[in-house]
């Protein structure tokens, strides 16, 4: 499965870093320039400039201050999210079909974010259609991890509990779990979204439109704590690619990590599901491409998932701003046309 | 013969299926907003009554019902079908991306082009045939392993779920609409519904129905298919198109209502134990049961609102496969 990240030649690793660490540091500095240069009205690189000192006219500085930093920013946090969280998936499972939406995590955390939505809506049904977002905003992340953290369990659990967890049966138990949580999503939207459907719709094909400062400030947090989770699971997880017996020799409690890396897993994905909605294979891209080039240290794959998987989720929103302007196409959905026939490549190859 | 000893009374099942659709067929009548009274009913079906009765029974219930009746046994059929045909016990319509793909297909025309009602069953056709056929071809030629034309139809689901989402985001103000169809519900389906797709789903039924001696046959070896001088390739897929039609013909009225073509066919073999001829009919009752007996619980689980019964077919659905899964090795048909 994961046999071609074992690098053959060790000699031009430290070189190959060099060129990768510029690499990843470039590519996460110019593509958000795209997103904000880019979108229903191109600026040029002065007029972005100028609006991110604070020098532009007022019109350039509110469509770069208030409208396309924040969702950039978004845009590349989320982008780690979905990775990291499908890089420790793929790690925890051995199986390269894993990805957090694949498994049921982001479907788990949807539907328990839509029901929050609703109940929350349902509570204090005020006038104001909007009235219901930002009393909710900070809580959503933490609901949503809720939910994909269950759907996750459960997957593993009936995984594990059949014997093996070989990559074909849990990607099949999650994807099966997943279409049952999206008709239910579905259906209690259908049904209880009353005048909010539009915009729960929105949210559930993964969206950035419409994203603020107040989102980015609810994700952040998680961020933080994700990536101090994954920092601090580097070292047991290098352990867990052994065979388990050795693992096992090194002293080193494998269930209980494997739980963690579950929990933190669940806790990336879910939580930027709670602010922009299910977001599908950039997670199961992502980390297939780091491991490609980054070789076998998992440092380096760490910090390589990390820029991809800022890059390419602005360069989704960015394309799905841009290809059918003045129409935006979900960053969800331009990510899904990406991956899907990766996922079918990844299919092909195994056994 | 030792035939008498092993094989299990089949009458009674029949027998026993069709006194409890007449049963939930009659609770379909009765129940709604205000129950309707046995001699009531009696005196409407005699062409009495008031105007709201004879409306709420005659208009609303009873094509719901049919339609409820008709749909849930072409999904049992089609289910059972794919599952006959490709020997491979995962294969059902959900599973293999055709209604997906078919609520993609009308979602999608529905958005850009607003074409006659007439022209939906046909729009939802082309859709699923194109789902199953990519499924199919990508899963790969030759020995089809279950899991894998279950992977590949994941796959085609979900490109077509985040194209639908996409499409619903500039379909505006039909979107609330659309998006309560893609429940899957029967909610306000009447006469005209009915005959958009009656033609779609009885020919096909009454044809697979006929044909049970070859679907019998194709569920052996295709060696020994080809000896008893079965075509096996042409009817093959004479039954999965006949299968797929039937599918996303539902589909187009109802909306994606997933896991009846599963779950039916399934609880049919159990039933049948080995007597394969009658699996068909069997599951096309049993999947008319399933879909009456959904719908009936969708109108009155949460009374006075109404779930969409997709809802409620994923959430009895998923749990069975799930079982499907874990239990045992997916076995093979025949």
């Amino acid at each position: 499965m994961l046999a071609n990240t074992r690098e053959p030649h060790k000699k031009p690793l430290l070189q190959r870093t060099t060129i990768l660490f510029w690499l990843g540091c470039g590519l996460i500095f110019l593509t958000p320039w795209l997103g904000l240069q880019f979108g229903a009205t191109d600026l040029s690189w002065q007029q972005v400039l100028a609006g991110l000192l604070g020098e532009g006219s007022s019109h350039v500085e509110r469509v770069v201050m208030d409208l396309r930093l924040p969702r950039t920013l978004i845009g590349l946090v989320i982008g780690i999210h979905f990775a990291l969280s499908g890089w420790l998936l793929q790690l925890l499972t051995r199986n390269p079909l894993a990805e957090a939406g694949i498994l049921g995590i982001s479907g788990g955390a949807s539907l328990v974010a839509v029901a929050a939505f609703v109940v929350g809506d349902w509570i204090q049904s005020g006038d104001n259609p909007y009235g219901g977002i930002p009393f909710a905003l900070q809580y959503l992340p933490l609901l949503a991890m809720l939910g994909g953290l269950l759907a996750a369990l459960t997957v593993y659990g009936l995984s594990l509990r059949n014997g093996g967890l070989s990559p074909v049966k849990l990607t099949l138990t999650g994807a099966v779990l997943a279409g049952m949580l999206h008709a239910l999503t579905t259906g209690g939207l259908a049904f209880w979204g009353h005048a909010h459907t539009e915009l729960v719709a929105q949210w559930l094909a993964g969206s950035l439109y419409g994203t603020t400062w107040a989102h980015l400030e609810a994700l952040l947090p998680w961020t933080a704590l994700g990536m101090i989770g994954v920092l601090i699971l580097l070292r047991p997880l290098s352990a867990m690619q052994l065979e388990d017996e050795q693992a096992r020799s090194l002293g080193l409690n494998l269930n209980r990590w494997r739980a963690i890396a579950l929990v933190v897993a669940a806790l990336m994905a879910a939580s930027a599901v709670g602010i922009v909605g299910p977001v599908g294979f950039i997670g199961l891209l992502v980390p297939h491409i780091s491991r490609r080039l980054a070789g076998s240290g998992l440092l380096v794959q760490f910090l390589m998932c990390t820029a991809l998987g800022a890059t390419l989720a602005v360069v989704a929103d960015t394309l799905g701003r841009t290809i059918f302007a003045p129409y935006e196409l979900p960053v969800g959905v331009v990510s899904a046309a990406l991956g899907v026939p990766f996922f079918l490549y990844l299919l092909s190859r195994q056994p | 013969m030792r035939r008498a000893s092993t094989e299990t009374n089949i009458t009674p099942i029949y027998s026993a299926t069709i006194l409890v659709i007449a049963a939930l067929f009659l609770i379909g009548l009765l129940s709604g907003q205000q129950w309707t009274t046995p001699e009531t009913l009696w005196s409407v079906l005699q062409g009495q009554g008031s105007i709201i009765e004879r409306v709420s029974v005659l208009e609303l219930r009873l094509p719901r019902n049919l339609l409820a009746m008709l749909g849930g046994a072409a999904l049992g059929a089609a289910g059972a079908i794919m599952q006959g045909v490709t020997r491979n016990s995962l294969a059902s319509p959900g599973l293999t991306g055709v209604i997906a793909a078919a609520a993609f297909g009308v979602v999608g025309t529905q958005t850009f082009f607003t074409p006659d009602a007439l022209w939906l069953p046909v729009i939802s056709l082309c859709g699923g045939l194109l789902g199953g056929m990519l499924t199919f071809v990508i899963a790969g030629r030759g020995r089809l392993q279950p899991e894998r034309v279950v992977l590949a139809g994941i796959a085609v689901t979900a490109l077509c779920t985040a194209l639908t989402t996409g499409t619903l985001l500039v379909s505006g103000s039909e979107a609330a609409e659309l998006y309560y169809w893609l429940a899957g519900s029967l909610m306000g389906r009447g006469w005209l519904q009915l005959k958009l797709v009656a033609v779609w789903l009885i020919l096909p039924l009454v044809a697979v129905l006929l044909l049970r001696r070859p679907f019998r046959v194709l569920q052996l070896d295709d060696e020994l298919a080809l000896a008893m001088g079965l075509a096996v390739g042409r009817w093959r897929l004479l039954f999965l198109v006949l299968a797929l039609i039937m599918a996303a013909a539902l589909v187009s009225v109802t909306g994606p209502v997933i896991f009846i073509g599963l779950v039916a066919p399934h609880i049919a073999r159990r039933l049948i134990r080995n007597q394969f001829q009658h699996w068909l009919p069997l599951s096309a009752l049993l999947g008319g049961l399933l879909l009456l007996a959904a719908d009936t619980l969708a109108r009155q689980l949460a009374f006075p609102q109404e779930l969409p019964v997709g809802m409620l077919t994923a959430l009895i659905g998923a749990p069975w496969l799930l079982y499907l899964l874990n239990s045992r090795e997916p076995a093979h048909v025949g």
